[in-house]
């Protein structure tokens, strides 16, 4: 082997020394890293956040460290660098090795080739130097291990792999004995199963937000001897578990203080419970409830549910209602169920089949969507949509059905027609000055015999409704007498065609008989179109527009009459009071005595929050304690109110200033200010 | 103070208004048996508008399905928490009937869930005293509806108190007669209205 071979395997062998060292040197600074960052955490509590960082700094530190020992043995590359490091140690070389890697010419080489051969530095030298290069970085490896390992169990955790609720996992320093053991704490919130969301921790928590229902493990340092825990009136005990002591409840129904105790201590946390809310459902078509004239058809059903935690599955319900007054008979089905495996939203389609509900004149429907969410309670989890309503007419209902569209009411023609021969008369009396007389007279009577047909029909609807048979006036001579006949005259002949007296079927106002209140507007009409034609035919359409006109405004009057409802509410039972007390009767059953009624009230109450307010100044732990008493109450009532009380509380614990705080939650559960109008309505304050 | 109103609630599904004697007999028995300072008509209420906070004692009955909507579903829970009352009756007198299923079923949605009360309860010592627990109906007697005797009423129980009563013994068919025919009666059958209404103004 050459000299210069032998350099070159020499400096593989260094290279190879300085990447170890290196690596060596920033797993030590590394670990060290972790291990200061531990020892200060179990001096002073370092926050989730910097715990955080901890171990990404000390990868990057790491890697600074091995740069640089890479950086500094750099120039181990270079075969003449290594030839003077192995000339260092080994000074009998006398520079032989250097000349020989610059010697280009072969006797000289040779020579020197000779001289480094006696020299064996592979076997002396280099084992010394490499075990030299590890020594260091290697004690500083194990001092940081070592510091690792003697550090308490749980105090690296914290810094490799900080966690929610690793609060408990610090142990205490110097803690005395008859320290509280409530701080600090860890809860593991585990959400229903049919929710299908993972556990939740949490360090330190003043208040625990949670389905109703959800499993609550807390856990804190020392033994569990002496420490209980209050919701309402139910006690928990504590179990011990190594150096810790365990707490498991149910998360209640309504938000309520959880109160732990040890010895004197007591600590406060607020259970704000969130109830599963039902699945939101509501019906898209149809929009509206409807009447079906026959029980044929399909109905398309439309809708949308929706749920924060899933769906489990969908459906129609329907009620069918037979039957009326006292009588009733139900039907119930379910149609269309459908599995959403936990969707969050599902669109709901479906056709009713009319016919196959084999519903009959009168019956009802009730048709609403129903949405489950995957809640297994019994009585819990279900929402529903708005109830449509789909009704089946009675045979006597028709005319209230608008299923067909009708003719105009009779009054609105003849009103129409009317109109038409006062333009067409104005118009006639416009041109008169331009007319001769014969064709004057000639529009005049075409207008005329319009206006005695319309009057024959007017005459026809008052006949019609007097005796249920039209076209009672025929003959032109009866039509001639009635003409001159006075409206009073006219209603006579009508009463006597219906063998009726006035005033002896129905007491109307005024004295009126029914046939002169229900015909009397017509009537009229029917007189002045009579004069109105008369004026007609004798050419004298000026005179006859008056006429005219009476007829029109009358035959209003008849239109307005025909929307007066004859059938209206029943008459409202009025009790006599003071009749009734004067005959109350008494009999075996003796009245008791009445107890006074609470008053009840909505506010929260003014002295509590003021109270609460007041010991800020000298005890804030009981301030703080007395705030959170007030939020559970107010929690389910006024979210706002609630959240404006923590708000406080936050700043109390924090050392902030409260007062705009304060202010603000007074304000809101103060509510607006209201004025009082007196004395209350019976026995409430609303 | 006011004097006190009768109130019936109108809801936009089933047969509201099945028992329009009802108000006018219950309002007579009050004026006959209380110093109650009482209106002489009762007054029909959209459980859907905010009038029914007007009223602390609302009266709810019929025969076909009820079904609230969003709004009157609010207001219920409104009421209920304000300390109003509602007496809900069930007019079709059937235990699995459509009245009785939806009713129960919106009353624990709104209100809460229904409670036998039992028949000590201070509702039956309201007024009169009704030893073995709500009065039977001649329509529970006779063997209409579900040919059973209830032997208790049932309530959503709110802060010590009955928020909601519920009753399957057909109180509006037993008391929907004009109270001018109350003469008629050996015994008046209307009293336990009066309890309820003690109840609903004094607790």
């Amino acid at each position: 082997m050459t000299a210069r071979q032998r350099v070159r395997r020499t400096r593989a062998l260094l290279l190879a020394t300085i990447v170890l060292r290196a690596l060596v040197w920033g797993a030590a600074a590394g670990v060290a890293a972790i291990a200061a960052a531990g020892l200060l955490d179990l001096l002073v509590d370092l926050p989730r956040a910097l715990r955080g960082v901890v171990v990404p700094l000390a990868i990057v530190l790491a890697i600074a460290v091995v740069l640089a020992h890479l950086w500094r043995g750099r120039r181990a590359r270079s075969l003449p660098a290594t030839a003077l490091w192995i000339e260092e140690r080994v000074p009998s070389l006398r520079y032989a090795l250097v000349t020989s890697l610059e010697q280009d010419d072969a006797r000289a080489s040779s020579l020197l080739e000779r001289e480094v051969e006696r020299h064996r530095w592979e076997s002396t030298v280099l084992p010394r130097a490499l075990s030299r290069a590890f020594i260091p970085p290697l004690i500083a490896v194990g001092l940081a291990t070592a510091m690792i390992v003697l550090l308490p169990r749980g105090v690296v955790a914290r810094v490799r792999a900080p966690r929610a609720g690793d609060a408990v996992d610090r142990p205490p320093i110097a803690r005395p004995p008859a320290a509280s053991r409530l701080t600090p704490i860890a809860v593991r919130v585990v959400p229903p199963a049919y929710t299908g969301l993972s556990a939740a921790r949490f360090d330190e928590p003043h208040t625990i937000e949670a389905l109703v229902g959800s499993r609550l493990e807390l856990e804190g340092r020392g033994t569990s001897e002496g420490i209980v825990a209050t919701v309402g009136d139910t006690r928990f005990t504590a179990t011990g578990r190594g150096s810790r002591w365990q707490l498991a409840l149910t998360m209640p129904a309504m938000p309520s203080p959880l109160i732990l105790r040890d010895r004197e201590f007591d600590r406060l946390i607020v259970l704000d419970a969130r109830p599963d809310s039902s699945p939101v459902v509501a019906i898209v078509a149809p929009t509206r409830d409807t009447i079906l004239r026959t029980p044929t058809g399909r109905i398309p059903i439309r809708g949308e549910a929706r749920d924060a935690l899933g769906l489990a599955s969908t459906w129609l319900e329907y009620i069918v209602s037979s039957g009326q007054g006292e009588s009733f008979r139900f039907r119930s089905g379910v149609l269309a169920r459908r599995s959403h495996n936990g969707a969050r939203q599902a669109t709901l389609e479906t056709t009713v089949v009319i016919d196959s509900l084999r519903l009959a004149p009168g019956d009802v429907v009730h048709l609403r969507l129903v949405a489950r969410d995957r809640n297994p309670a019994r009585d819990a989890g279900t929402g529903a949509s708005e109830t449509r309503v789909v009704r089946i007419a009675r045979v006597g209902e028709y005319d209230s059905v608008a299923v067909e569209g009708a003719p105009p009411p009779e009054a609105d023609t003849s009103a129409i027609s009317q109109r038409m021969l006062i333009l067409l008369t104005e118009a006639l009396v416009r041109r008169e000055p331009r007319l001769s007389r014969d064709t004057l007279v000639r529009e005049s009577r075409a207008i005329g015999d319009d206006q005695s047909r319309l009057r024959r029909r007017v005459g026809e609807i008052i006949f019609s409704r007097l005796t249920g048979e039209e076209g009672a006036e025929h003959s032109h001579e009866e039509e001639e007498r009635r003409g001159q006949m006075t409206a009073e005259e006219l209603l006579r002949a009508a009463e006597e065609a219906t063998e009726h007296g006035a005033g002896e079927v129905l007491d109307f106002a005024e004295g009126e008989s029914p046939v002169v209140a229900i015909n009397r507007p017509l009537l009229e009409a029917y007189n002045a179109m009579w004069s109105a034609a008369t004026e007609l035919n004798v050419g004298a359409p000026r005179r006859a527009l008056p006429h005219m006109y009476a007829a029109l405004a009358a035959i209003e009057r008849a239109r307005q009459a025909e929307r007066v409802y004859l059938r209206g509410r029943p008459a409202a039972v009025v009790v006599d009071v003071n009749r009734a007390r004067l005959s109350g009767k008494r009999d075996s059953l003796p009245p008791t005595s009445r107890s006074p009624r609470a008053y009840p009230s909505s506010a929260i109450p003014a002295h509590r929050f003021a109270r609460a307010a007041e010991l800020m100044i000298d005890d804030r732990q009981a301030a703080i304690d007395s705030l959170m008493l007030l939020r559970i109450e107010v929690l389910d009532r006024s979210p706002s109110g609630a959240a404006a009380l923590g708000d406080v509380i936050a700043a109390l614990r924090e050392g902030r200033t409260v007062a705009p705080a304060l202010a603000r939650a007074r304000n809101i559960l103060a509510g607006p200010p209201r004025s009082d109008n007196g004395l209350q309505p019976w026995g409430v304050a609303w | 103070m006011r004097e006190f109103v009768f109130a019936t609630a109108q809801y936009e599904s089933g047969d509201w208004d099945s028992a329009p004697l009802v108000p006018a007999n219950v309002i007579d028995s009050i004026a006959r048996y209380t110093s109650i300072d009482v209106a002489p008509t009762g007054v029909i209420v959209a459980l859907s508008s905010r009038d029914i906070f007007r009223h602390p004692m609302l009266y709810l009955t019929g025969h076909l399905p009820v079904r609230f909507t969003t709004a009157e579903r609010a207001n219920v829970t409104e009421f209920v928490r304000r300390g109003g009352f509602l007496f809900v009756d069930d007019h079709n007198h059937d235990i699995d009937g459509a009245f009785h299923k939806t009713a129960t079923e919106e009353i624990h949605r709104s209100a809460g869930p229904l409670v036998e009360l039992p028949n000590d309860h201070a509702l039956y010592r309201a007024f009169f005293h009704f030893a073995d627990g709500p009065p039977t109906t001649s329509h529970e007697l006779n063997g209409w509806g579900d040919n059973l005797v209830h032997k208790h009423l049932q309530g959503v129980i709110r802060d010590g108190r009955v928020a909601v009563l519920y009753s399957n013994k057909d109180y509006s068919s037993e008391w929907g007669y004009h109270p001018d025919n109350k003469r008629f009666l050996a015994i008046d059958n209307t009293k336990f209205a009066v309890n309820v209404v003690v109840y609903a103004l004094t607790r």
